[in-house]
């Protein structure tokens, strides 16, 4: 069984932007892969476990932001790791071009039982689009699975249930399981490891980072002292789009 | 963007798939022709709402449509929409707007932009949103059709009328997944885009009556605090704070509510707080962006004249 993982960093520290005045500046330490990627990766292993095969990690984070993913990708013991180089996978107009060289890597080198990913709030759902490109049956939101390919797939007010038949591409939650802990060995192991690297080219569209200069403050008002304070802030309301 | 075209689904047995108020917000956004496309197995039943809107509407329709036909909804899309240049479409960002809206990007080989926060321009649309919790944010300029997931609030003046045409749709996923509801999917305040919560400032049960007039006109659900429904001034199952729910709606308005923290930790993660009460130093104005210092009562009173 061959089984592909794509990992990526969790962009959960406020601190990874921070602006002053116009300039924005990125922030990479306190970045580490994502805890969906580790669940993705824990039953991407699981599944080889049972029924033999490999498991390759794949990352399109840039710089040394890649390289720290895909170690900790090998630390849990993945087969090999390859890093998509001179892309940015959280710009939404690069994810075809990045889908597309994706799609076409695979069909080159054999094809994949098993594609599989965190899901993430910042990075657009690139899997539909592998998906799409190779074929395959795509399902998102993944918060149970077993290994007979059992589903359930979150919603807002209730869940799908299914049974996906392979090839399919994933995306899961941290509920479908509890990655283990790498040992010290995979550890040092796994820093001394190859990365494979291929470089791709973006497309010409490219969305701007700027920094958001919305000067915030509280707006309150006092009806002892100024009768009018409901129809201010009802003015209030409407001039910043919360009251239509 | 020669035109927008907002997806909705309405399935008779399950309650999601459809935000009248993200269809409002839209409408005050969008200058380029703009169309609602209604997935649903019941026309007959909702053909009324969407001809209310003011927005001109296609409702396709299959008594055996279910809302986990993806693959339907994404074939009847393609076929309409394949060869139209420079259009939007447009989805709410719910979890069902986004698996939707990835699936259509996908198969229109479009660009997919989650969790929109904003859309400005006119003939060329910029769409925006915050980078995680950062004062980063991500602009895109959409020169091509694209889809995008987007949560807007409004209230849509429900005597406009609409051109609504139904049309059939095929149907072939045939159910092959099941929907499941949760255990609270049938209370709406879970689920919310915008809140309006009564404390015991409100002095008395009497004085809900116009909290949910107010409600009604905000297009609001309604909750409170755990000092109102310990007192049986509402159910329990509407107290928001640690003990019930944890909710997290675009608006927030709170009533005399004076902000301890039980109860704020079920609501501090709104999007928008407004905050009324009589004393100045109540903890809730530490987190309301919005307020004013007087009688909720009378304020309450004041919103409904004004609205």
């Amino acid at each position: 069984m061959k089984i592909a993982v794509i990992v990526k960093t969790d962009l959960d520290d406020p601190k990874v932007y921070t602006t002053h005045r116009s300039k924005v500046s990125y922030h990479t330490d306190n970045l580490f892969l994502s805890q969906n990627d580790k669940n993705a990766i824990e039953y991407a292993l699981d599944c080889v476990k049972n029924k033999g095969g490999e498991v390759d990690a794949f990352t399109f984070e840039k710089g040394i932001l890649a390289d720290r993913v895909l170690h900790e990708a090998l630390a849990m013991r993945v087969n090999t790791a390859t890093k998509f180089a001179g892309v940015d996978v959280y710009d939404p107009l690069q994810t075809t071009t990045i889908a597309k060289e994706f799609a076409d890597y695979v069909k080159k080198n054999g094809n994949y039982d098993l594609i599989i990913s965190g899901c993430s709030d910042e990075a657009d759902p690139i899997e539909a689009y592998i998906a799409k490109d190779l074929g395959m049956n795509f399902i998102d939101h993944v918060a149970k699975v077993d290994k007979e390919y059992n589903f359930e797939s979150n919603l807002e007010k209730g869940r799908v249930t299914g049974k996906f038949a392979l090839p399919s591409v994933l995306t899961v939650l941290d509920s479908i399981n509890t990655p283990h802990l790498p040992s010290f060995i995979d550890l040092r192991d796994a820093l001394s490891a190859k990365i494979n690297e291929i470089t791709i080219s973006s497309n010409d569209e490219q969305s701007k980072i700027v920094a958001d200069q919305t000067k915030r403050k509280q707006v309150i008002f006092d009806l002892h002292q100024d009768p009018d304070a409901v129809q201010k802030l009802v003015d209030v309301l409407k001039e910043d789009g919360i009251l239509k | 963007m020669k035109s927008v075209y907002y997806v909705q689904i309405e399935d008779k047995s399950i309650d999601e798939g459809n935000n009248i108020g993200t269809l409002a917000g839209l409408k005050e956004k969008i200058s380029s022709s703009l169309e609602t496309l209604v997935f649903t197995n019941h026309a007959d039943e909702i053909k009324d709402k969407y001809s209310k809107t003011g927005i001109k509407t296609t409702i396709f329709n299959n008594e055996n449509y279910s809302l986990t036909d993806y693959s339907d909804v994404v074939t009847t899309i393609k076929n309409n929409l394949a060869y139209e240049d420079e259009c939007l479409i447009v989805l709410d960002d719910s979890a069902l707007g986004n698996v939707l809206g990835a699936k259509i990007a996908a198969e229109l080989s479009l660009p997919l932009l989650s969790h929109i926060e904003d859309l400005t321009g006119d003939t060329l649309i910029t769409a925006s949103r915050h980078i995680a919790d950062t004062k980063a944010i991500r602009e895109s300029q959409l020169k091509d059709s694209a889809v995008v997931t987007v949560s807007f609030n409004g209230i849509l003046n429900q005597n406009e009328e609409a051109q609504v045409e139904v049309k059939d749709f095929t149907v072939q996923d045939a159910n092959i997944k099941k929907y499941v509801s949760n255990e609270n999917s049938g209370n709406d305040l879970a689920y919310a885009k915008v809140v309006v919560a009564a404390g015991k400032g409100l002095q008395e049960k009497e004085n809900l009556k116009p909290l949910n007039e107010l409600a009604k006109k905000l297009n609001a659900s309604v909750g409170a605090t755990k000092a109102v429904t310990d007192v049986g001034w509402m159910d329990k199952d509407k107290m928001i704070g640690i003990s019930n729910l944890t909710i997290k709606p675009d608006v927030y308005y709170a009533f005399g509510i004076a902000g301890a923290v039980q109860h704020t930790t079920g609501m501090d993660k709104s999007k928008h707080i407004i905050a009324v009460n009589t004393d100045k130093t109540a903890p809730i104005f530490k987190l309301a962006q919005y307020g004013i210092i007087g009688d909720a009562n009378k304020v309450i009173d004041g919103l409904i004249n004004l609205l």
